[in-house]
């Protein structure tokens, strides 16, 4: 099944615009939000409930895992219906800040910058599996 | 004479012993005891018993078998009647019975010869019939007034002995009474036999003592000797001074004897003055003899008190040399060292301990150790505070005469003198190794810090310029015309540009950091000024209007190239985060010097300030909080902070109703260096 939406939290404005240009070359249906940082994205999420978070981690005023941590207590709650899953996309390396986001059972993967079509295809798996 | 400046120089030597035992008490070593001294009285002991058995036995026997012509060659031999012979054998084999330890039969044996002796004492009071004169053996010659009895002061001698014997015996211990008694025994036997000396010298009879045989006072003098210095180091008695007196005593015993012996003479009273042939008393001669020995003797002192005194000056010299080779040493270490008593209280400080406390070493001497260490001594309180003051080194806090507390390594060593207890302590300044110590875990908390966030920030340019190549490369593919391809480059160039300067703000905290600067004077005003009209353009599409406010004769006394960064990257910020939205931007710089002497600079601005609570993460590393408005590298604050402090200095944050200020404070005028710190 195809992704429906996607919210996109990323202070930068270039990764916003090849994450836009790369979703929109593999699925022109995809509805795209935006965030330039967690707060914002937290805002964003108030409102609407797309299917998937894509979070960087380096970002002004909340950062990535400041948001996961926010997001836990107030969005992922064990009595909430499902909650929008979400992927990291950073440029981070590190194996300690993959350990730390992939702590959070809603955390489902861990991408490296730039976003690709295949890392689209995964989410679209990732996101079947999650509806079954 | 010589005798009497012998004694000044050994007075003398002494005040400067103590004196300098005051001040240096560091080389005083408690005199060892000789243990080997014990076993050779012992040894002594067991040879002076088996003279005594040995001489009893002899005389035994001879009185025995009644041997007649020894008897005529040799009369004297048979003074020592059979009894004495016989309380002789006894008194070794109790001596024996003492030394080896079996305690029983000492006791046994020694009240045995305290019997006889009494019994032969009091029979002259009893007039008893003399029953034990010829208890044993009728005499087959008469050689006293009566025979087989034991002359009085023979009696009296082993009543002694045997006293000493049992005492020795029963406490298992030297004891005051033992020496006492031995001496006694040992000076009566020492003037009969310094008495027959005499007689011998003199050609004349020793008139007084003629009764005790000089064989019998031999073995007195040899039992009383071991019973006089045996263990007799336990009772911290000196051998050679008991020695010393028992030879005054023994000879002034003499001298009295002859003293008397000569009164009577004159008095014509004395039952035993015997008038030579040539019709002298028998005393003049022996007198001439003491009065030669007493000579003799006087010399032999003082050339023995001269000898003294020579050795005690070239022992003193020898003294003072080592105690100023040894001060001299203290004075020049490194490290602090200290003598207390066990109150704590100063006795003497090295020059070190004046640079580490910065008190003067007078200052120091009697103070509490605690106003400079608290941590030394234990509470008043503890139960027994002297066991816990020594240590091992360890790191305890020091307290300068400033009040400024820093860390030093302390050990403490107890020193025991022979009437108290000392501590000696050695203390190092270890603030600066802790100061460096600190650096060295900032800076590598800040490298780690560094190398995380640069694996963010310095990698995520690149991964855009990555994604934005490959969206180029589709774009060609799909033949997109050029006006969409332009913005695409056009981000790619500015995030390139971006990574530029971020490479750029790297090297300059880099620098800032390594950067090796001397203090220089700086007028301030024209160094804003210089700064202001640098910047002045930095946005060419926003006005800015710059007051700055500072005292042209306001000079300061600090490194200019940090105060360079400082003061750029306060003035660019407020440059870069105006509020678009306020008709004209406005920056204003001011400083003025406080009251406690500090410099105070300001920069405010009416741009887009704080939003509340994003203080605290203000002066770290790679904080952006505008990501809208400029391409910040996040480093800027943080430049500033780190330079702020190597001069010594804070720097603060004040939100203004519109836009923000920074309060940099540096210290007073002339001192630049971080002191401020420790």
């Amino acid at each position: 099944m195809a992704i429906g939406s996607l919210l996109i939290i990323d202070d930068d404005e270039t990764d916003l615009f090849i994450c836009g240009y790369t979703i929109q070359r593999f699925d022109p249906d995809i509805k795209v939000v935006q965030a330039l940082n967690g707060r914002e994205g937290l805002e964003v999420l108030r409102q609407e409930r797309p299917d998937a978070i894509i979070l960087d981690i380096n970002m002004p005023v909340m950062n990535g895992f400041e948001f996961l941590e926010t997001y836990a207590r107030d969005f992922a709650r064990p009595v909430d219906r499902p909650v929008p899953l979400v992927v990291m996309l950073t440029s981070s390396h590190l194996g300690s800040d993959r350990k730390k986001a992939l702590q959070y059972d809603f955390v489902k993967s861990y991408f490296e910058k730039p976003l690709t079509s295949d890392n689209l295809k995964a989410l679209a798996d990732i996101i079947d599996t999650a509806r079954h | 004479m010589a005798h009497a400046q012998a004694m000044e120089e050994h007075q003398a030597g002494r005040r400067a012993t103590t004196q300098s035992e005051r001040r240096y008490p560091w080389n005083v070593v408690r005199e060892s005891r000789k243990p080997t001294l014990g076993i050779t009285w012992h040894k002594a002991g067991l040879a002076a018993a088996m003279l005594s058995i040995l001489v009893g036995t002899c005389m035994g026997s001879l009185w025995l078998l009644k041997v007649g012509f020894v008897a005529d060659a040799l009369p004297i031999l048979f003074r020592m009647q059979f009894n004495t012979a016989v309380s002789f054998v006894l008194s070794g084999c109790a001596m024996i019975a003492l030394l080896t330890g079996a305690s029983r039969s000492a006791t046994a044996l020694s009240l045995t010869v305290i019997f006889i002796g009494l019994a032969f004492l009091l029979e002259p009071i009893l007039h008893a019939g003399h029953p034990l004169d010829r208890l044993l053996l009728d005499p087959f010659r008469q050689t006293a007034p009566y025979p087989g009895h034991l002359a009085s002061g023979t009696a009296l001698s082993f009543v002694l002995i045997g006293v000493c014997m049992l005492v020795s015996a029963v406490t298992g211990k030297p004891t005051l009474l033992r020496i006492v008694l031995a001496a006694t025994v040992l000076m009566t036997a020492a003037a009969t036999l310094l008495g027959y000396g005499l007689q011998v010298i003199t050609e004349s009879n020793w008139p007084r003592y003629g009764h005790m045989s000089p064989h019998t006072a031999l073995c007195f003098a040899a039992l009383a000797l071991p019973l006089v210095f045996l263990r007799v180091e336990e009772r911290d008695y000196h051998a050679s001074t008991i020695a010393a007196m028992l030879g005054a005593a023994s000879y002034l015993l003499l001298l009295g004897l002859t003293l008397l012996d000569l009164q009577d003479a004159f008095e014509g009273t004395g039952p035993t003055v015997s008038i030579d042939p040539d019709g002298k008393t028998a005393s003049q001669p022996i007198l001439a003899g003491l009065l030669v020995v007493s000579g003799i003797v006087y010399a032999f002192l003082i050339v023995y008190a001269f000898r003294n005194a020579q050795r005690y000056r070239s022992m003193a010299l020898q003294l003072r040399e080592s105690q100023e080779r040894m001060s001299a040493l203290i004075d020049t270490a490194a490290d602090g060292i200290i003598t207390i008593d066990a109150r704590g209280t100063i006795l003497s400080a090295n020059h070190a301990m004046e640079t580490i406390f910065r008190y003067r070493s007078e200052d120091m001497l009697g103070r509490d150790i605690r106003t400079l260490i608290p941590e030394l001594m234990p509470q008043a309180d503890k139960d027994d505070p002297e066991a816990q003051i020594a240590c091992a080194p360890r790191e305890v806090e020091g307290i300068r005469r400033t009040g400024i507390r820093f860390p030093l390594d302390l050990s403490v060593a107890r020193i025991e003198l022979d009437s108290t207890v000392l501590y000696s302590g050695i203390i190092r300044d270890i603030s600066e190794r802790k100061q460096h110590e600190q650096d060295i875990l900032e800076a590598n908390a800040e490298l780690e810090e560094f190398a995380y966030r640069t694996s963010h920030d310095l990698r995520a340019p690149i991964a855009s310029s990555i994604g934005l190549t490959a969206i180029m490369r589709d774009m060609i593919g799909l033949q997109a015309p050029g006006t969409q391809l332009a913005p695409v480059i056009e981000r790619l160039e500015r995030g390139l540009q971006k990574l530029d300067g971020l490479i750029e703000n790297i090297i300059q905290l880099k620098r800032s950091r390594l950067l090796d600067e001397s203090v220089t004077s700086i007028p301030l005003a024209s160094a804003v000024k210089e700064t202001v009209e640098r910047l002045r353009f930095m946005d060419p599409a926003r006005q800015v209007s710059f007051v700055v406010d500072i005292p042209e004769t306001l000079i300061i006394h600090t490194k200019q190239e940090r105060l360079r960064m400082i003061l750029d990257n306060l003035i660019s910020n407020a440059i870069k985060y105006a509020d678009p939205h306020e008709e004209t931007s406005k920056v204003a710089v001011d400083a003025a010097i406080t009251d406690d002497g500090w410099l105070e600079l300001r920069v405010s601005d009416n741009g887009l300030g704080l939003e509340e609570g994003d203080e605290a993460g203000l002066f770290q590393m790679f904080k952006r909080f505008h990501p809208y408005r400029s391409d910040g590298s996040g480093l800027g604050l943080y430049i500033v902070k780190k330079s702020v402090e190597h001069l010594g200095g804070t720097v603060a944050y004040i939100r203004l109703d519109k836009g923000s200020r920074f309060v940099i404070r540096l210290p007073g005028g002339n001192d630049a260096w971080p002191s401020a710190h420790s």
